[in-house]
């Protein structure tokens, strides 16, 4: 365990040495059966059986204990390897998506361990498939670091002491590591290709070749342009010319939107430019257009609210929010995630990742 | 252009987005009489006793006869605006016991609701009539934003029944993150608002929009909207359109020095008048400014200090 874990750093590396010579038999032994047990019941599909771990009070006592039971369960039956080894790695990353807010350290190491569990075989659908959500999960968890290194560290202790999340500093390393190494192992993925051009995307000067070239890939092609409209959107350097170039985009990006999320990233985007230039009744055909996509969106339904308003339309302004905190569509606003990269898709791609499993 | 907004106004109906266009704003009795909530003090203690005599009320300049005044007629609708972002609240359970405290002073027939934030504004408890209140809702979530100007707007543009009167309380320190609401918004939200708007303030001064990392780390602005980027001026400044005020809390952690704030806050809307008129002598539509004085000196009278009339194809202000 202390060799898989080596590459987290030298305070894990301590944490566990220390906790391995002081009591690991007697636990050891408990924890590993009932954690055995817990993976024997989400390999039957029963995947709410994460909570009881996910819970753990002590993360270097759940990482230990995780990975050693893990790693014994998937040696139980050598005839099924793959399909052990999807099970135990899909039961991490559920784990370390229960505990984002306030343990990214877990994270890190439990998603190396299942990396390097994967890379003891071939490459395989049920890896593409994990890989693909373990991404996500980074790109989400990308604030990852054990130590805070900048800002207010009391607020920090607040955050973490409440379940609140820290907005602290990241190591970029690691993630970089981990998503790039994903996209070599599979190069004809186009989403964790996507990924990891994103991952470069705020690393200035950036290259918009990459995400260029995926704009016209047929899987994550209108996500690329969703992408790329925002980062003209964002460079005042371009200038006023700006605006069309990311209407332009996202008017590709919208007509060819497989997903309702892009397509209301698209029109929302948009409006968002449209209102940039004090074009409201073109802003405020996009945010319509995007609760065409996403009925009830908070974002698009405020913002046409905000233009409704302006326009002297109070009565409809009116009508439009209280709909909306009646009748909200499940999940969050796309926009809200949308800074997450690809883990805006996280329930569909943990969906597939459960369905592999059972 | 008029064809243009005519299009926009089909695609927001084809949507199933609009209803009940025509319901009048809630500080209107009907489609010809205005009724504002003034309240009135002498030194620090709400007046009582006064009739319609008392009150002079002017619109657009043009002194209006008042018709009748009631007091402490109708039950309550109260929008409680919580922000559980760590500057303002350092637990959870802190700002449940803050609102169970609050809901206590209402009356069997007043009605609430609990607004909190987290990756969207949350009725954390929907409308629901007075009485012991299940907390639960109030949560913690992941990837929690401080939607403090979004949390306000969701508040002040709910229109209650034309029996009930609205309050807004907002409990937050005023420091917000990647609202999509500007302060213009806000203002124009106020404005249009029959809600009286209070602001209990929980920090020790707003503090600009922030900006928070994207995934790598590198600092984004999530202000793409134009918000507010003094969030305080605009909150107070929300508060004074509405006919409300600001009260320093100056802390969260004071659980009964929030309740005893809301409960003032009840006292004074309670104790407070509404002047009932009919408008004369100026133009229906638009932006009308409104005076209220007493007649006898002596008075201290806080009132919004304008409306909206029916919505025309007028200009905004």
């Amino acid at each position: 365990v202390a060799v898989q874990l080596r590459s987290c750093g030298s305070a894990y590396l301590v944490s566990l040495v220390l906790l391995v010579a002081s009591s690991a038999p007697a636990g050891q032994d408990s924890g590993s059966k009932s954690i055995s047990e817990l993976l024997d019941r989400y390999q039957k599909g029963q995947f709410d059986v994460v909570g009881q771990l996910a819970d753990a009070s002590d993360p270097t006592q759940l990482q230990f204990s995780f990975i050693a039971a893990a790693n014994a369960w998937i040696a139980r039956d050598s005839s099924d390897i793959i399909s052990r080894r999807l099970v135990a790695t899909a039961f991490a990353i559920e784990v370390a998506q229960a505990r984002l807010a306030f343990d990214n350290p877990t994270l890190i190491v439990l998603l190396d361990w299942a990396r390097k569990e994967w890379r003891k075989g071939p490459s395989s659908s049920a890896e593409r498939v994990w890989t693909r959500a373990a991404v996500a999960l980074i790109e989400r968890g990308g604030r990852v670091n054990g130590t805070r290194t900048t800002g207010n560290d009391a607020m920090a202790r607040i955050l973490r002491s409440t379940g609140r999340e820290d907005h602290g500093s990241i190591r970029t390393a690691w993630g970089q590591q981990f998503i790039g190494d994903a996209a070599d192992r599979f190069p004809d993925d186009s989403r964790l290709r996507l990924a990891n051009v994103l991952w470069q995307r705020l690393q200035l000067p950036y290259d918009l070749t990459s995400l260029e070239r995926l704009a016209y890939d047929a899987e994550v092609g209108p996500d690329a342009l969703v992408e790329l409209a925002m980062l003209v959107f964002l460079n005042p350097r371009v200038g006023a010319k700006r605006f069309n170039d990311v209407r332009s985009l996202t008017d590709q990006a919208a007509r060819r939107a497989s997903e309702p999320t892009t397509s209301y990233l698209a029109h929302f985007i948009a409006a968002l430019s449209f209102e940039k230039q004090d074009r409201i009744q073109d802003a405020m055909w996009e945010y319509a257009a995007a609760l065409k996509a996403i009925p009830q969106a908070q974002c698009a339904t405020l913002s046409l609210a905000q233009l409704l308003l302006r326009d002297n339309q109070a009565d409809a302004a009116f009508e439009l929010v209280n709909r909306s905190m009646t009748a909200r569509p499940e999940g969050d606003d796309p926009w809200r995630l949308f800074e997450y990269g690809g883990y805006i898709r996280w329930p569909l791609l943990i969906a597939d990742v459960r369905k592999a499993v059972h | 252009m008029r064809r243009f907004r005519l299009v926009v106004a089909m695609l927001v109906a084809w949507v199933g987005l609009i209803e009940g266009q025509n319901q009048p704003p809630v500080f209107r009795v009907n489609a010809d009489s205005v009724a504002v909530n003034v309240a009135v003090k002498k030194g620090n203690i709400p007046a009582s006793g006064l009739v319609a005599q008392d009150f002079r009320v002017y619109d657009n300049d043009v002194l209006q006869r008042v018709e009748a005044v009631s007091q402490d007629a109708v039950p309550l609708d109260v929008s409680i605006v919580v922000d559980l972002s760590a500057s303002a609240f350092r637990d959870l359970e802190t700002p449940r016991e803050a609102v169970r405290r609050m809901v206590s002073f209402l009356r069997p027939d007043d009605r609430f609701r609990i607004l909190t934030m987290g990756v969207s504004v949350v009725n954390a408890v929907p409308w629901q009539l007075a009485g012991q209140p299940d907390v639960s809702g109030i949560q913690f979530v992941l990837g929690y934003r401080s939607l403090v100007a979004d949390g306000v707007l969701v508040g002040l543009l709910y229109r209650s029944d034309p029996d009930r009167r609205h309050l807004v309380v907002a409990l937050t320190d005023g420091q917000d993150i990647c609202s999509v609401t500007s302060g213009e918004s806000l203002r124009r939200a106020a404005e249009r608002s029959g809600a009286v708007f209070h602001w209990v303030n929980l920090g020790l001064g707003a503090q600009p929009f922030k900006s928070f990392a994207r995934s790598n780390g590198v600092e984004v602005d999530c202000n793409h909207k134009g918000a507010a980027t003094d969030l305080g001026s605009v909150l107070s400044n929300a508060t004074r359109l509405t006919g409300g005020s600001v009260h320093d809390a100056r802390s969260g952690n004071d659980v009964i020095g929030i309740a005893r704030f809301f409960d003032a806050i009840l006292d004074d809307f309670r104790r407070s008048y509404i002047l009932h008129y009919e408008p004369a002598g100026v133009p229906r539509a638009g932006w009308h400014r409104l005076r209220v004085e007493l007649a006898e000196k002596g008075y201290t009278v806080r009132a919004r200090p304008g409306y909206w009339g029916p919505e025309a194809e007028s200009a905004g202000r």
